[in-house]
């Protein structure tokens, strides 16, 4: 049994997708602020009868409509992209299991050694292993993948997927990958969302490195993977913007550090506050009017009353 | 299997989804009689086919990989590729992935995810790999 140094702390590799969380949840939530700061004017007006002839109503209603097709665009579009990576889930891994056969006790003790519960073995010959399931994540391994490497390339994999299942990466893939459609129109959700994935692959080679001391078995796994018949499975990653991915992981192996990535870019950072800025402008912008609107139109029907 | 599977009709049943209808009415026969002839097939189907018709879509069938052919002393044999099983299976796969790259990514996080590396990056990946093993052995 070997000493898991990592299990206690968290990976370091978080903070973009936790960056994107807080802004995708920040943006709506400040967009339902306004609505429900504004909403007791807008109140006052749905219930003022004088209101139904008046233009104003066509004013509040078109008022409203900033924020909430805001807020609907970014919900909307990032439930959308959920219910699709689902469903994609859903078809890949039963299209696999189907396969499924009896996982060997070596290979059982050896995940459990490396902090694996759940580990699936499918007759497949493509060398292909991974990490699925959002509440208790899994790992599964192909028969192609057991053909192709020795024990100790196995269980520095192992050991990557194991970082995965602890850090809960299927979710997460999931959630950022949502955001990012959700907040298309902010180039620095997408930079967040690609620094969380590959940053995420960087931290499981790095977390099995540092257990079994070494990045050697690591790096003849992917050496294998890449030169001899490797194989992906098509659609789980799609191009990562500008980043490759295995590159990106061998320079770190090989330099130790990143290729030059490492900075946020400071003109699309600048580029998503003025998105961001305009977003909320627009939406102060047509509630505040209405609320005004509203109050004029209280008065109308104030005189009105008093009047008879 | 790429090559061999262009199209996949949602409206027919069993293999006549991913071949015509000769073509899937040949494939079973092969499946069933194993190593067959032209005359075999022919046979096999019934009195009314016609010998050259189900020659060329035998042939094409070669083409598409589904089938294979060799040449006995007389006569051109031809046999399944694959088992029906695997066959189908292969289909099934093929279908599914297919559907999957139209549909969009599945959340999962693949040990591999990308296959298109430098040739400077595998270089250098050996060479880690290589000075590594020399500094354990040495």
């Amino acid at each position: 049994m070997i000493e898991i140094h990592w299990r206690g702390g968290r990976p370091g590799a978080d903070g973009p997708f936790y960056a994107l969380l807080i802004l995708g949840l920040g943006l709506v939530a400040g967009l339902l602020g306004f609505i429900l700061h504004y909403s007791p004017a807008v109140a006052a007006q749905a219930v003022d009868a004088c209101l139904a002839v008046s233009e104003s109503t066509y004013t509040l209603s078109t008022a409203l409509l900033v924020p909430w097709s805001f807020i609907s665009i970014v919900v909307g579009f990032a439930l959308v992209s959920v219910v699709w990576q689902l469903l994609a889930t859903r078809h890949l891994i039963g299209s696999l299991l189907r396969r499924r056969v009896p996982v060997p006790d070596e290979l059982t003790s050896a995940a459990r050694a490396v902090g694996i519960e759940a580990l699936d073995l499918v007759e497949d010959k493509r060398p292909l292993a991974f990490c699925y399931g959002f509440a208790h994540p899994a790992v599964c391994l192909t028969t192609g993948m057991l053909d192709l490497l020795n024990a100790d390339e196995l269980r520095a994999v192992l050991l990557h997927e194991a970082h995965h299942v602890v850090s809960r990466d299927p979710l997460k893939i999931l959630i950022s990958r949502a955001l990012g459609i959700g907040l298309f129109f902010l180039p620095a959700a997408q930079d967040l969302r690609d620094r969380y994935l590959v940053g995420k692959e960087i931290a499981a080679d790095a977390s099995a490195a540092r257990v079994v001391r070494s990045e050697l078995p690591l790096a003849s796994a992917l050496l294998k993977l890449l030169s001899h018949g490797g194989a992906t499975l098509p659609s789980t990653v799609a191009a990562i913007g500008a980043f490759n991915l295995t590159e990106e992981r061998i320079q770190r192996m090989v330099r130790g550090a990143p290729v030059e990535r490492a900075r946020l870019d400071g003109r699309r950072l600048l580029l998503s506050g003025l998105v961001v800025g305009l977003i909320y402008l627009a939406s102060y912008l047509s509630l505040a009017a209405a609320a005004q609107a509203a109050t004029s139109v209280d008065e109308c029907s104030q005189t009105t009353l008093v009047g008879r | 299997m790429k090559r061999m599977i262009q199209s996949f009709k949602l409206d027919q049943r069993g293999l006549a989804r991913v071949f015509g209808e000769l073509e899937a009415r040949i494939m079973e026969a092969v499946w069933e009689l194993g190593p067959a002839t032209v005359q075999d097939v022919c046979d096999h189907l019934g009195p009314d086919q016609n010998y050259k018709t189900v020659m060329t879509v035998m042939n094409r069938l070669v083409e598409k990989k589904a089938l294979l052919r060799h040449r006995d002393a007389r006569a051109f044999i031809y046999e399944a590729a694959d088992s029906r099983d695997a066959f189908v299976q292969d289909v099934s796969r093929h279908v599914v992935e297919g559907l999957l790259q139209d549909f969009g990514p599945a959340a999962i996080a693949q040990f591999l995810a990308a296959m298109d590396t430098s040739p400077e990056s595998l270089d250098a990946l050996r060479k880690l790999i290589e000075t590594g093993r020399a500094g354990q052995e040495g």
